[in-house]
Parts: C-alpha cells; sequence; structure tokens
C-alpha cells in the first residue's frame, strides 16, 4: 500500500441554526481545501460524503452526486457514507484505503451536517433510530440515556462516588469550553464553570445538560493524494500513520466489556498496530467526547489512562496543551459544536493542522507535534480510530 | 421461521421466552437464526425465571419521545439466566433505584405492543 496524505483542509464555523443548507455548507469548506491542496474540481477523481439525518432535516438524500455536481467534479465517483456520528470519519479511512491501493491518486472528503433544520421532537426521534430499534427502542432508548447509564456503571465498576464522578466530568467540560474560545470554528464561545455544570438542567441522571455537547450545522472538508502526488502539490503534507474500524451490537448484548467500548479498543489496536506505535507516542488526541462521560471512557480505551482514572486527569490538568496527553484542543464536541456528519472530518481538519504547526497564531499550538490520534464513535456502534503523523 | 415475531407473540404467556442453544448451553438474546457463539442451528425456545438485578440504570428527565413521559427509568437488567436486556423499572421509588437492585419482570401494555416486558423491584 502506498502512503496517503491530506493535503488540503476546509471548515465551516459551526453553529446552531446555519443560514445555509448542507450542501453550500460543505461547497465552500471543500472549495477551501482545493485551494489549499492547489488542485481544482477536475483533479478530484472520486468524492466520499459523510451525512447522516440529510433525508430527514433537509429532505434531501443522496447528497454526494448534487454535490458533485455542485463544484464541478462532473460525473466523478460519489459516494454517501452512514455511520451515525462516526460518518465523517467512514467516509476518510475509506477513501484512503482507495488512495493507498492505487486505485485513485486525489480524493475529496467532506462530512457535512444540518441538524438544527429538525424540530425537537424529530431530531430526538431520529437520533434514536441509532439504538436497536427492534428490542431496545420500546424502553424509551435516547443518547443520553445510554450514556447516563454507562455513567452508573463507570461510578459503580470503578469505586469512584457520583459526587465526584460529577466533578470530574464537570472538568471535562470546562476545558473544551476553554479551548473553543481559542477555536474560532467553535459554535460554543463562552467560559463555564464546574459550578455551571453542576446546575444545569437534569437530562438524564446523572447527566446533565452541560455534560452532553449541542446540536450543531456545520461541515468540513479534506484533500487527500498519494505520497508522490502529495509532495509535488503542497509543502507539508500530513500523512495517515494507521487506520482502525471495528463495530458492536446493540448497547445490551455488549455485555462483557461496558463500560468500555470493546470495538474502540480494537479499532485503535488496529490503528496503533498499523502505524507502529504507542499511546505513549501521542501528542495530541481529538476524541469523540459527545458527552463528558464519552470523553473519560474514550480517554481510556485508547490507553492514555488506566480505567476509571481519566476523570483524576482531566482535573490534574494532563489532558490540557502541555499536559501528558492534550485532548480535544478545539473544543471537543461539546464546545466546538456536533453536525454529526462532518465530526470525524473535523478531527481530522484539527489533528492535521496541529501537525502542520498551523494552531500558533490561535493559541492553541501542541508544540512540536509529530503524531495525532483521532478517535470517532457513531451510535454505539460504529467505531474508527486514525493516526496522523508529519514525519 | 419468523423469530423476532415469535419472541414478542411468546411474551403474551406472561413469560420472558428466549432462544436456548443446546450446543453451547447458553441463552441467546435477542433471538436470532443461528447461534452467534457456535452456529448452531437448532435452537430451543425456553421460558425465563423473570429474575435479575439491574446491572445500570438512568431516570430519563428529558425526552422528545412521544411514547415516553419523563421521567422514566431506562435500565439494562441483568437476568439470573446471565442475559442482559434493555428494559423499564416501574413501581419504583426514582430515589431507591440502585445498580444490583433485585428485580423480576412485569408484563405491561403499551402502544404497539401487547405485552412488553419491564421490571419491578423484587
Ligand atoms: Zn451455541
Amino acid at each position: 500500500m502506498r502512503r496517503v496524505a491530506v493535503i488540503g483542509t476546509g471548515h465551516s464555523k459551526f453553529c446552531f441554526n446555519s443560514p445555509k443548507t448542507s450542501l453550500e455548507m460543505l461547497a465552500e469548506v471543500s472549495l477551501d481545501a482545493m485551494n489549499e491542496a492547489n488542485i481544482t474540481p477536475k483533479d478530484v477523481q472520486a468524492i466520499n460524503v459523510g451525512n447522516v439525518l440529510g433525508p430527514f432535516e433537509e429532505g434531501q438524500g443522496m447528497i454526494q452526486s448534487f454535490f458533485a455536481n455542485d463544484i464541478g467534479c462532473f460525473n466523478v465517483a460519489a459516494s454517501r457514507f452512514e455511520g451515525a456520528c462516526a460518518s465523517g470519519s467512514m467516509a476518510v479511512r475509506d477513501a484512503v484505503m482507495w488512495v493507498a491501493s492505487g486505485y485513485y491518486d486525489i480524493m475529496l472528503v467532506g462530512g457535512t451536517e444540518k441538524s438544527t433544520a429538525m424540530t425537537t421532537g424529530l431530531a430526538t426521534r431520529t437520533f434514536a433510530m441509532y439504538g436497536d430499534s427492534r428490542y431496545e427502542f420500546p424502553s424509551g432508548f435516547t443518547f443520553p440515556a445510554v450514556f447516563a447509564l454507562l455513567a452508573h456503571l463507570y461510578s459503580n465498576q470503578y469505586n469512584i462516588p457520583l459526587a465526584t464522578l460529577k466533578e470530574q466530568m464537570a472538568a471535562v467540560s470546562v476545558q473544551s469550553h476553554e479551548y473553543a474560545m481559542k477555536n474560532p470554528n467553535a459554535q460554543i464561545q463562552k467560559p463555564i464553570t464546574k459550578e455551571d455544570v453542576l446546575k444545569s438542567f437534569m437530562v438524564s441522571t446523572p447527566i446533565q445538560l452541560q455534560d452532553a455537547c449541542p446540536f450543531s450545522d456545520g461541515a468540513a472538508a479534506v484533500v487527500i493524494a498519494s505520497e508522490e502526488v502529495a509532495k509535488k502539490l503542497v509543502k507539508r503534507p500530513v500523512y495517515f500513520a494507521g487506520l482502525g474500524q471495528a463495530s458492536s451490537g446493540k448497547l445490551s448484548s455488549q455485555y462483557k466489556y461496558l463500560p468500555r467500548i470493546r470495538a474502540r479498543e480494537l479499532a485503535s489496536q488496529q490503528s496503533y498496530r498499523m502505524a507502529g506505535l504507542t499511546p505513549q507516542d501521542m501528542d495530541i488526541c481529538e476524541l469523540h467526547d459527545c458527552f463528558s462521560i464519552a470523553a473519560m471512557i474514550a480517554a481510556e480505551g485508547l490507553g492514555f489512562f488506566e480505567y476509571g482514572k481519566s476523570g483524576a486527569a482531566w482535573e490534574k490538568g494532563e489532558t490540557r496543551l502541555g499536559g501528558k496527553i492534550p485532548i480535544n484542543i478545539s473544543g471537543g464536541l461539546k464546545a466546538k459544536g456536533h453536525p454529526i456528519g462532518a465530526t470525524g472530518v473535523s478531527q481530522v481538519y484539527e489533528i492535521t493542522r496541529q501537525l502542520r504547526g498551523d494552531m500558533a497564531e490561535q493559541g492553541r499550538q501542541v508544540e512540536g507535534a509529530k503524531y495525532g490520534i483521532v478517535d470517532t464513535l457513531g451510535g454505539d456502534g460504529v467505531l474508527l480510530s486514525m493516526i496522523l503523523t508529519n514525519q | 421461521m419468523d423469530y423476532k415475531h415469535t419472541f414478542w407473540h411468546k411474551l403474551r404467556t406472561g413469560h420472558l421466552w428466549l432462544q436456548y442453544c443446546p450446543a453451547c448451553a447458553r441463552y441467546v438474546f435477542y433471538p436470532r437464526e443461528r447461534c452467534p457463539h457456535c452456529w448452531e442451528a437448532q435452537l430451543d425456545w425456553q421460558p425465563l425465571s423473570g429474575m435479575g438485578r439491574i446491572y445500570s440504570y438512568t431516570v430519563v428527565r428529558v425526552s422528545a419521545l412521544p411514547e415516553f413521559q419523563p421521567p422514566y427509568i431506562y435500565a439494562l437488567v441483568e437476568l439470573d439466566e446471565g442475559v442482559r436486556l434493555a428494559t423499564n423499572i416501574e413501581d419504583c421509588p426514582l430515589e431507591s433505584i440502585q445498580v444490583g437492585m433485585p428485580v423480576r419482570i412485569k408484563m405491561i401494555n403499551r402502544e404497539g405492543h401487547e405485552a412488553l416486558p419491564v421490571f419491578v423491584p423484587a
């Protein structure tokens, strides 16, 4: 397989109630990514798009073909990926394999979502479609409920009193808001305190509003190319070093490992093995913090902290810039925002720019970063892991 | 065999019936064509005790699902036979619920389901 690089990136501001359609947001960031890559639409050989609920949000299915035509990539192969919140990462991983195989040299990968076009009722209904509709939906499955249940389990299995766990969870949200304020693309641009988190309304015990990411609109795109092509087009390509993907069944059947997410551990082991690296080699991480407890579980599953210890790590600042492993220096899903189809591509954008050293002017550069890892969770069933490097 | 239909239909007896794999001596939940562990094709249906414990839970305070008026308890219950299922806990004061609490099955009638298994404190 050939080495594959990110050679161009684009990212919209994530927001509530974007005036643009999913397609317009995606077109705009894709043109940015192509400009940065020094290519034109004629150079794009195929397109992958992550988009989850387009049919419900805007009555628009099959967005990928309209998108290809819209930006002047006439008649190229365009595919849409749907793996709930991991759709964008699936689109990236798949494209990397096409280019690695030699089938294509240059691909455009985007993700877009306009979640806030749905009413709260429709949004709740459609998000609940990502639980098992046959055996779990009849009991009132919601995503906050799933992670709330994992939080109680986490408290119980690791002997952390719930009050202590709640403080640790709050520390995760506080850090994300702080870094989002340095990220002009972030949806939420205001600081919060631990007290704000603990005072926010209860969604599903023990998860409160400020333990959860917002509904978001937004898009992100990257251009990827083979190493040979990348070196001709740009000065600082960032390479994919490892890829992993795994899946799990419905929550109640994942019984041997909960609150750990076994599929995440398998996916990340695949990417570490492919890269020949370990968690200790990582300089920066963007992980899937749809809820603060989800961030803690993810950081442990990726091998950064022992089980039951990541909350304390957040509280001690080990996840901050200059800490043991800087995590979600973008603000994460919690504060950067979570337009579900775009999230994985946004994470790749973040890590790429960190590895290019582009974040200094925003005051959130991980100095000398060589290796970064992306972790994305779709529903509780699609797990993606990607390691990138500037080496 | 229509195993999904069989699962819901058998609940009308007042008991939870699950597939059992005689080859590897394990219950299979959710129901399916073959045992996912050993690929055995001949699975039996057996009634379960209906007794178990709360593996974990949450009190849902905000939900826009029209069938579910908050607050309600969403839980994973671990049955004595070793199977876990996603369900609701009813007839239980919200403050008293805990991980590990013993529960027993109760069939209720809820829109779209003539008999739906929920659990109550044992
Ligand atoms: Zn078997």
